[in-house]
């Protein structure tokens, strides 16, 4: 009976080719990590910046929520009753791969608004909220300063 | 042979180690102060400047004076991408090349940016009007 003789060697070198190869991956695996990790950190932006210059944008930018009077001026912290919607969301917040998820919700005695969400924002959980004191118009008629209760989530 | 062989793998495998650890701490100390780091801090610095500008309503100008003139950055669909010029070029509006350590990072703008600088010394970020335009 003939037997492979080379065959035999190279299943008895297997144990230790599948080693190398292991071994090889995890040394590479760590390098890219370690790598990977240290330049994030390096660029790390600070808790709270990045979340906060996004949030002003709601009650900040006449593309949001804020209110344009008709002289054209913008008025900071005043909010647009008629803009407070879901179709306002989308063009002040367009689809991206931002980090922040955020919920807006005005309190008005005798009003039910609906809460108002990003197009990246799932299910009820909030990991922080920020409550700004804006005034409301409603068309003409101020309404008093209310809470416009800013909820935000990190995504990624 | 078979015992011979199995010496140069175990040989090889311990090569392969301690190359590895020589070499961790000069690779993470260049990673951390080369182009690596300062183009991660520059995606991110930008972004936010971005973020900054859209989110106002009256006219500014932000001044981003930092020497850039080793990246291409390219500015559209709600991401800024910083690629190293030795990767890639600027032909017209557009890039050619694929630069396989660029980092990119998004932001959020109302408006539909589309800008490609070819190594900048400082960024301008302008708006007027309403509209935003990022010059060199």
């Amino acid at each position: 009976m003939l037997k492979s003789k080379k065959g035999t060697e190279i299943i008895a070198d297997l144990p230790w080719f599948i080693a190398f190869v292991f071994i090889l991956g995890i040394t590479s695996s760590v390098f890219y990590v370690v790598i990977f990790q240290r330049i994030s950190e390096a660029a790390e932006i600070q808790e709270d910046v990045e979340e906060l210059i996004l949030a002003s944008r709601f009650y900040s930018s006449e593309n949001c929520f804020a209110y344009e009077d008709e002289a054209g001026k913008v008025h900071d912290k005043t909010i647009d009753l008629s803009k407070f919607n879901q179709e306002q969301m989308i063009k002040c917040f367009p689809k991206s791969n931002v980090a922040y998820a955020f919920s807006l919700s005005l309190e008005i005695p005798g009003f039910d608004i609906d809460p108002i969400r990003t197009f990246n924002w799932v299910g009820t959980y909030a990991t922080k909220e920020i409550i700004e004191i804006v005034k409301v118009m409603d068309g003409n008629k101020e309404i008093p300063s209310t809470d416009l209760r800013i909820k935000i989530k990190n995504v990624k | 042979m078979k015992k011979r062989g199995r010496l140069v793998l175990v040989a090889i495998i311990s090569l392969l180690l301690g190359a590895a650890t020589f070499m961790y701490p000069y690779i993470a100390k260049a990673s951390e102060t080369g182009t690596l780091s300062l183009k991660a801090a520059t995606a991110r610095d930008i972004v936010l400047l971005i973020d900054i500008i859209c989110s106002q309503s009256v006219d500014n100008e932000l001044i981003y004076d930092i020497d850039l003139s080793k990246f291409i950055i390219e500015i559209s669909q709600n991401k800024v991408k910083i690629n190293d010029k030795s990767y890639v070029s600027k032909i017209g509006e557009s890039i050619q090349g694929l630069d396989p350590i660029a980092f990119e990072y998004s932001y959020v703008c109302d408006q539909d940016l589309k800008f490609v600088l070819d190594g900048p010394e400082k960024l301008i970020f302008k708006k007027t009007d309403s509209k935003i335009t990022i010059t060199s």
